[in-house]
């Protein structure tokens, strides 16, 4: 067993550290390879998706801990709700996030796709992110179920458990190696690959983590069948737009 | 009030109180448990430092989203709305 302990004193930190980050690979990929929109136009889409990635983490991470939310909320103790620990998730942030920039571009009359240069900041910010969860230990509600294996860590209290936040940490730089700029993708094919991936693997990995049920997964999860769902049926309209436009270009040349 | 979108960058505002916003809820979240487990001796002045940025950042970005969008809306209606549609365009009799 690897003693790690429980310091939930790093999570803001790793945190705030993981937006930096991002930030910092964001500006270089932009100033590197430029933007389908102006500068106005992407600062929108960033207030869009922070303010819809807080509202989406907040509340899917609250619902996540459902019994302890709602004991909460008949007891009235509203204080207890709006503080209840970690309560902040990953995949209601990106589905937040996501569903508030369309919501925004819809509005702006933004026609391009935007989210190919959020990857490779998003990988890199939430895999930092992710030591901060992983020195918080018992405080933070990623750490996995009891067992034997060699890499089992100690968050303090003797018991063996998966490193979740390792393996993610691990997937993520994977992602982020596979999604490179270096790989030439459609527009908008780049972030949907991600964020499909993401969930795919969320929903995974999340029946390592004692979390409570509902008819056999975790909210979280549910969330990313929810999203995986959506993105598989906006690929279908994508497919069925571009067929239904493949005649007409056809009969022109 | 349109102007003020000249003057203030919203867009770059929001992001940041967002951010500092969710940084601290998920604090003080965190030291709250801790407090509860370890008695809170050591980490309730933490608390409260988070409690007060995280209720700080949460109105300063209620005020902003409302004032970006009351300043949009005006800046649209001041500039004549860019959908607005003319049904009868006269310009041609100006030619003749």
């Amino acid at each position: 067993m690897i003693p790690v302990g429980s310091h939930p004193v790093w999570h803001p930190v790793f945190e705030s550290l993981g937006y930096v980050t991002g930030y910092a690979v964001f500006r270089r990929l932009r100033a590197g390879r430029g933007d389908v929109i102006d500068e106005p136009q992407r600062w929108t889409v960033i207030a869009a998706a922070a303010v819809g990635a807080v509202l989406g983490s907040r509340l899917l991470g609250v619902a996540e801990q459902w019994p302890t939310a709602l004991a909460a909320l008949r007891a009235g103790h509203l204080m207890a709700l709006l503080l209840s620990p970690g309560g902040k998730t990953i995949v209601g942030g990106l589905l937040g996030g996501w569903l508030a920039v369309e919501v925004v571009k819809r509005v702006m009359d933004i026609r391009r796709r935007t989210g190919d240069l959020f990857v490779i900041p998003l990988c890199i910010g939430i895999a930092v992110g992710r030591i901060g969860c992983l020195l918080a230990g018992l405080a933070d509600d990623t750490y996995g179920k009891p067992t034997s294996l060699p890499w089992a860590v100690n968050f303090g209290d003797g018991v063996g458990r998966h490193p979740t936040q390792l393996y993610e940490i691990l997937f993520l730089l994977a992602l982020a190696f596979i999604l490179s700029p270096l790989m030439a993708l459609p527009e908008g094919r780049r972030f949907r690959i991600f964020l499909g991936s993401y969930l795919a693997w969320r929903t995974a990995i999340d029946f390592l983590k004692p979390q409570p049920l509902v008819l056999g997964m975790n909210l979280i999860q549910w969330a990313c069948v929810a999203g995986i769902g959506l993105l598989g049926v906006l690929a279908w309209f994508d497919l069925h737009s571009a067929r239904r436009r493949m005649p007409a270009h056809a009969a022109l040349t | 009030m349109p102007r003020l979108l000249e003057r203030v960058n919203f867009p770059k505002l929001v992001t940041v109180l967002a951010a500092i916003f969710g940084i601290a809820l998920g604090a003080c979240g965190l030291t709250a448990l801790v407090g509860a487990r370890f008695n809170g001796a050591s980490v309730l002045p933490l608390g409260i430092v988070e409690l007060v940025v995280m209720v700080l950042s949460a109105v300063g970005l209620l005020i902003s989203l409302t004032v970006w969008g009351v300043a949009s809306a005006l800046g649209k209606t001041a500039a004549g709305g860019p959908d607005t549609i003319r049904l009868f365009d006269d310009s041609d009799k100006t030619k003749s």
